[in-house]
This record gives structure tokens, C-alpha cells and sequence, in this order.
């Protein structure tokens, strides 16, 4: 408990989460920035065209969502590299167990990387709420925003588009703690910090290509994220992709912290 | 000289022993060239195109990217992706050799070499060594793939398979707009963006500075300007092809003025810079 | 003497006189008025000293008091913000940009992981130029090393690094040394090797610059020791 809450403090007191919260903040408010100045006040527009996530218009939704793994892994998933490779570990590991301080850096990252990314949507959900009302998307002048009915969560996109916008920022904040999680066990191979936080943005963009368009339906975790859904993507398929990364995840960590002769 | 001793270092231990970063380029190429495959045997079936195609037809579709992008709510925007990972892998492969070479050896080399602007220098000729081998890697493999797939070895294209991809100002340009646009230009600007990454790197972070040019590139997708530097890679949006286009001698200018500007900034600033 | 205020000689070794000795700039390193800040910290603060070839210089003081800083400034690592250092009769950052002839070690070695000893220095050799082969072996031998130990430096102990950056700083013997606590993990053996060599580089006529801790062993080597207080020769 002690460890994790010292992780978690290391985590949320480092200059890199804000940077990163910065980064995401400015793509956001770029977009609004421009959905505004292009639109101004139409009343035609509603907050679902306007939010970042769903704003098929320009360019920043594309920006955001392929930089969102960096976004995720910049705050403090590359710490444990460097806690390896500046030795702290061992001061770690003489005075608590492997485990606890391996699951509580887990944590730690995963929690940084979800905030890292829902935070700059939660921000511009509220910018664009303050604009622009909550109504139901036309479906006519929002074909894309792709949501016909075989797409995920349609009714909600429909009925209730802010829970549907809240869905989806859940759904990247907790892929974007993946991610972060997914650095912190690639780090006991990686050579350098750099690579080590890297790892889940070029496995990203590589399965972007390699996994599109191989099945029914999206397997790419690139367009999984995107709340306009360019691919269709069934549930399951996102469960499934998710629990996989996941439990390889949790193996690794737990194995080697197990297993791991700290030199 | 001692550029060259340097020079020959880097080249050593930036380039040769990270030699599975070339693995990118030789993938792409080889995905490239499957597809091209594809969709040129499929018009084969329907009549449209009479042969195996020629060398820079692979090449052309290889490096097309996408055309001007103008929004329209029934095409959505979506980053070309295999232009995408080809351009951000050379970012990839650019972006933290130097900023670790002085964080971990800085000491010993400037104290070797005794020439700050030489470890520079040095490291500029890495970079534009880096990117023309990538893209050799990239152009060898689809010139390698395309003969295999029963192609012509001549650099013309096949005027009735370009133009019913790409329309008829694409099949009307000539050899030498063809190798400027889709061959010279993508590598020269490729130069001029990671020439800068690598200075910028030192004085952000590298993550940073890839970010930045991860952003550059999704940015010049969807605006077709000439600052927006990654749609000179991108030959469909060569002013020659269509007239939203960007001019390819701009292109060729941009890249030469930003290394010059990169390589006198990064004089400049490793000149004053401490090294610990 | 020196004309130049605030410069103190404040040892000698027992048994030596300090002859006078007419300032002459172009021999050794003369450090007028030497200041540095970084981030609003005073690393250096108006430090003046003569340091003549053929002589062992041992700098003292508490961690973080200066020592390795003054180290690099000389090494032409640092830039001043104010006041000159002058070697052999150029002026750093003016009249060259790195001394001439130096080979130093400051702080933790580092090494190109994957390479042996042997190729790590052949490298560096080779990007200094005029240091042949069996120069660099007999760098390696004298520090202990095998020139022919297949280990890379990854698989090196700590000890074994430490002899390696040492083994670079003196590869070639150039004219200046600049050695921030060598010996450091070494065995007494090896520690023995090493005072016997800086002994032979010196009578050689070599500049020597050597920061310790252990009192006996800079009082045994040096010819001079000067100490330092946050940034101050004291």
C-alpha cells in the first residue's frame, strides 16, 4: 500500500503528466477553436459535432487519436527503465517485495495514462457543452461520424449522445492506461528509456495497418479508440483486444517479478 | 577529417548496427508491391490494362499517399496509414541516436575530437546518410518485387493503368517529373524534416520532437500547403498532377533551405552548449 | 607567487620547497577569474589558479563543491560565463575549443555496451587520430585490462570500467590528464599500478589533474593540492 501510494504520487506530481495533459489540451482546443470559427453560433450544430472525438471536420481528431499512445506513456511510463537503468530498483526491491513495487508502477502508469488522455476530452466536452447544446446528431450532415446501426453503441449515439461521448472517453482513457502499462513491461527488454515508451505507439500504428480490413469488422486498436468509428467494430472484438493485451501484460509483470535477478 | 572519423562512427553504430530498422522500408515495400500487384492483375481481368506494368508504375503507386484532401462529410478524413508508418519510421529511426550519443558519450567524443562543429556536421551527414539508404532500401525492394511480378524494367509508366487510378494529368507526366515527384522529392523533404527532429530533439525531449513530427505528417495529410512540408512526399499532390497541388521546386527548395538553417542552428547551438 | 590575487597554494609536500617561478602563459594551464552559473547556482566563482607541466594537481572538497565542474571547464566541456582559461598559450573557447592534447576521466565511464574494452578505445583512437594500436594496448595493459578480453563492456564489473576509463584518458599519453577520482573500486593492487603510472606520466613531463577523496592518496601523489568550497579555490 505504501509503494503504490508512493508510485502514485511520483506519477501525479511529475512535470510529464501536465505536459502531456497540455499537449492534449491544445490539440482539443484547437479544434474547438475552429469548429467555432467556422460555425460560429449555427444553431444547427450540436455538442457531438463539436467534441473533438466526433468532429470528422479536422484534422485534430485524426492528431489526437494518433498521438494518443505517446499522449498515455510520456507521464511516467518509461520510469521504470529508468529506475533499472539508474539502479533504483534495488534500493526498491531490499526494502519491499518485487511484486508490490512491479504492480504498484503498473498502476501508477495506468492511472497517469488514463488521466493523460481522458482529461484534454473532458476538457473540450465541457469547452463544446458550453457552446453548443446536447441534440441529436443529423444524421444527414453527420453520415460519417459513422454511427449507422451495426456500429457500436448506435442508440446512444442517437438517443443520448453525452453518455455516448462519456462511454468513449472511458473507453480511451482505459486503453490509453494500457498502453502505459503495456511500457512498463516492455521495459525489461528495451534498451533505452526512448524505446521503452515508444513500444505501444509503434505497435499501434503498425497492427493500424497490418489488422485493418483482415476480418469483419476492426481488430485495429487505432480505429477502436476513435469515438467516429472510421471501421466498423463489434464489442467483442474490443473486449477481446483489450483482455489480451491485458493479460500478457499481467503475465509479464508478475513473472518477472517473480523470476528476475536484479543485477 | 575528423567529420569523416565521426561521420564513420555513426555510420557504424547509427546505422549498420541498427541495421532492423530497414526491415520497415523492405515491409512497406514488399506490402506495396502486393498490392499494386493486385489491383493491376484485377484491371488485367477487366481489360484495362494489357500488360505487367513497369517499374515506376509500382513505385508511383507505391508512393502515392493521397490526393488533396477537401472535406466533404461523405469522405471522412483518415490518414493514409501505409504513408503514414513508411514516413514516421524514418522519423522513428531519426530520433534518438544523436540525443543519446551525447547524453552517454558526448564526453568522450567532444574530448576525442576536439571539434564540436565536427560532431555536428557529423551528425547531419548521419541523418541524410540515414534517410537516402531508408528510402533506397524502399525503392530497391519494389523495383526487385515489381521485375518479380513479371513487370517491364523501364522507368515509363503505363500510361492506361495510371490513369484510370490516379486520372489523366498523372498519366501525362513525363520520366523525369515522375523521378522528381515520386522519387527525388519524398527523400529530399524526408531529409529536411528529420535534419530538424534531430536538432529539436536536444532542445525538447526526443518523444517530443517525434510527437512533433508525427503531427507535421497528419497535419500535411489533411492540408495540401507548402508548409504543411509532408505533402511534398505525397507525388498526388504535386501541383503538376492536380492545381490544389504543391509545386515540386518549392519542395526541393524548402528541404534546402531547412538543412541549411538546421545546420547553422545546430552550429550555433552546440558552440554554446555544456556537456556533462 | 603568482601576480595574480586570491591564488593560494595551501599544501606542500613535506620535505619540497616551492620555488618561485616566473608566470610564463604559454606553459600549463592558467585559469584567470574563472565563473560559472547554472540555474542560478554558483558552480564557479572567480577561480584563479597556475597549473604547470610536469607536476601532479590534486583538487579537494566536498561532494558537490566544485571539483568535477572545474574539471570540465578545463576539459573545455563547460563554457565559462566569465574569466579565461589559457593552455599552453591558447585561450579556450577563444583561440581553440578543446585543449589540444587531453585525455580525462570525469565522473562514470561510459562505453559503447556491446563493444570490448579494446574496440571502445580503438574507436575513440581512431577519432583522435595518431594513436596507434599498440598505444591503445599498452593503455589497456597498464591499467590491468587484457587487450584481448572478448567481454563487452556491458559485462565489465565496476572496477573493470573504471580501469577502461582510466586506460582512455591516458591512451597516447597526451600532455594534460584530468582524473575525477580514479581510483575509485579499484583493488589495492590496481591502485598501486595506477599511482606508479601517473608517476610516470608525470616525470614525463605530464600535466596532471587528479580529484580524490582519500586523503593519503592525493597527499602521496600530488605535488600541489588545492581545495575547494562551493566553487572557491579556499
Amino acid at each position: 500500500m505504501r509503494t503504490l501510494k508512493f508510485e502514485m504520487n511520483r506519477a501525479f506530481h511529475g512535470k510529464w503528466l501536465y505536459i502531456s495533459i497540455l499537449l492534449g489540451t491544445i490539440i482539443a482546443a484547437l479544434d474547438l477553436g475552429l469548429f467555432r470559427i467556422v460555425y460560429g453560433s449555427d444553431k444547427g450544430k450540436v455538442l457531438i459535432q463539436a467534441w473533438l472525438g466526433t468532429n470528422y471536420q479536422f484534422v485534430y481528431n485524426s492528431l489526437f487519436y494518433v498521438l494518443m499512445p505517446l499522449f498515455a506513456c510520456l507521464p511516467y511510463a518509461g520510469t521504470y527503465f529508468s529506475d533499472m537503468d539508474s539502479g533504483y530498483d534495488r534500493n526498491i526491491c531490499v526494502k519491499t517485495s518485487r511484486f508490490s513495487y512491479m504492480t504498484s508502477k503498473c498502476v501508477a502508469s495506468f492511472a497517469s495514462g488514463f488521466v493523460a488522455v481522458s482529461i484534454p476530452l473532458l476538457l473540450d466536452l465541457y469547452g463544446a457543452a458550453g457552446l453548443y447544446p446536447d441534440g441529436k446528431p443529423d444524421k444527414l450532415s453527420f453520415l460519417t461520424a459513422g454511427i449507422i446501426d451495426s456500429y457500436l453503441f448506435p442508440e446512444l449515439f442517437n438517443g443520448r449522445p453525452w453518455i455516448y461521448i462519456l462511454l468513449f472517453i472511458f473507453i480511451d482513457g482505459m486503453f490509453a492506461g494500457l498502453f502505459a502499462v503495456m511500457s512498463v513491461c516492455i521495459s525489461r527488454w528495451s534498451r533505452n528509456r526512448f524505446s521503452a515508451v515508444m513500444f505501444p505507439f509503434v505497435v499501434y500504428v503498425l497492427t493500424g495497418v497490418v489488422l485493418d480490413g483482415v476480418s469483419d469488422g476492426c481488430w485495429s486498436v487505432l480505429q477502436m479508440v476513435n469515438p467516429e468509428q472510421p471501421s466498423v467494430t463489434y464489442m467483442y472484438q474490443m473486449v477481446v483486444v483489450y483482455m489480451f493485451t491485458a493479460c500478457v501484460s499481467v503475465m509479464v509483470t508478475w513473472f518477472y517479478s517473480r523470476r528476475r535477478d536484479v543485477l | 577529417m575528423k567529420t569523416l572519423r565521426l561521420f564513420r562512427r555513426d555510420l557504424r553504430l547509427g546505422l549498420v548496427d541498427k541495421w532492423y530498422i530497414y526491415l520497415l522500408p523492405a515491409v512497406f515495400a514488399i506490402s506495396q508491391v502486393v498490392r499494386c500487384h493486385t489491383t493491376m492483375h484485377g484491371m488485367k481481368d477487366f481489360g484495362g490494362v494489357a500488360s505487367n506494368g513497369t517499374v515506376m508504375d509500382y513505385i508511383l503507386y507505391s508512393m502515392q499517399g493521397m490526393e488533396v484532401y477537401n472535406f466533404d462529410p461523405r469522405n471522412p478524413f483518415i490518414v493514409p496509414i501505409y504513408w503514414f508508418v513508411f514516413q514516421i519510421g524514418a522519423a522513428y529511426m531519426m530520433a534518438y541516436y544523436s540525443y543519446d550519443d551525447l547524453a552517454v558519450h558526448g564526453r568522450l567524443i567532444f574530448l576525442s575530437s576536439r571539434d564540436r562543429g565536427a560532431w555536428w556536421r557529423s551528425k547531419c551527414l548521419w541523418c541524410i546518410t540515414g534517410i537516402i539508404v531508408y528510402f533506397a532500401v524502399a525503392y530497391v525492394i519494389i523495383a526487385v518485387g515489381a521485375l518479380s511480378m513479371g513487370a517491364d524494367s523501364s522507368m515509363c509508366m503505363t500510361r492506361s493503368f495510371i490513369s484510370s487510378l490516379f486520372g489523366v494529368n498523372a498519366a501525362a507526366l513525363s520520366v523525369s517529373e515522375q523521378i522528381l515527384m515520386a522519387c527525388i522529392l519524398p527523400t529530399a523533404i524526408t531529409i529536411a524534416v528529420s535534419m530538424l527532429q534531430v536538432l529539436m530533439s536536444f532542445v525538447l525531449t526526443p518523444v517530443i520532437s517525434f510527437s512533433c513530427v508525427c503531427a507535421v505528417y497528419v497535419v500535411s495529410a489533411y492540408y495540401t500547403k507548402w508548409y504543411a512540408w509532408g505533402s511534398y512526399t505525397m507525388w498526388l499532390r504535386s501541383s503538376y498532377v492536380t492545381d490544389e497541388g504543391v509545386y515540386p521546386w518549392g519542395g526541393i527548395l524548402t528541404s534546402i533551405i531547412i538543412c541549411i538553417l538546421v545546420g547553422f542552428a545546430g552550429r550555433m547551438y552546440f558552440s554554446n552548449k555544456d556537456i556533462y | 607567487m603568482c601576480e595574480r590575487d586570491g591564488y593560494v597554494v595551501l599544501f606542500k609536500k613535506e620535505g619540497c620547497t616551492v620555488n618561485s617561478v616566473t608566470v610564463n602563459k604559454t606553459d600549463g594551464i592558467h585559469i584567470v577569474d574563472l565563473c560559472k552559473k547554472i540555474k542560478g547556482s554558483v558552480i564557479l566563482d572567480h577561480v584563479n589558479l597556475i597549473m604547470k607541466p610536469g607536476k601532479i594537481y590534486g583538487l579537494r572538497g566536498k561532494n558537490g563543491s566544485g571539483k568535477t565542474m572545474l574539471m570540465r571547464a578545463v576539459c573545455g566541456l563547460l563554457i565559462p560565463d566569465d574569466g579565461e582559461i589559457i593552455i599552453n598559450g591558447e585561450t579556450l573557447h577563444r583561440d581553440i575549443r578543446f585543449p589540444r592534447s587531453i585525455g580525462a576521466l570525469i565522473e562514470n565511464p561510459s562505453f559503447i555496451p556491446e563493444y570490448t574494452g579494446y574496440r571502445n578505445l580503438k574507436m575513440l583512437a581512431s577519432l583522435e587520430g595518431g594513436i596507434s594500436d599498440s598505444e591503445v594496448c599498452k593503455a589497456l595493459s597498464r591499467t590491468g585490462l587484457d587487450p584481448d578480453d572478448s567481454r563487452t563492456f556491458r559485462k565489465y564489473s565496476l572496477g573493470m570500467k573504471q580501469k577502461l576509463g582510466i586506460a582512455n584518458a591516458i591512451m597516447g599519453e597526451p600532455d594534460i590528464i584530468v582524473l575525477d577520482e580514479p581510483i575509485n573500486a579499484l583493488d589495492e593492487e590496481t591502485v598501486g599500478v595506477i599511482k606508479s603510472e601517473l608517476i610516470k606520466l608525470r616525470d614525463k613531463g605530464k600535466l596532471i589533474i587528479i580529484a580524490c577523496h582519500d586523503r593519503e592518496e592525493l597527499e602521496y601523489l600530488s605535488d600541489t593540492i588545492y581545495e575547494i568550497q562551493n566553487g572557491r579555490i579556499v
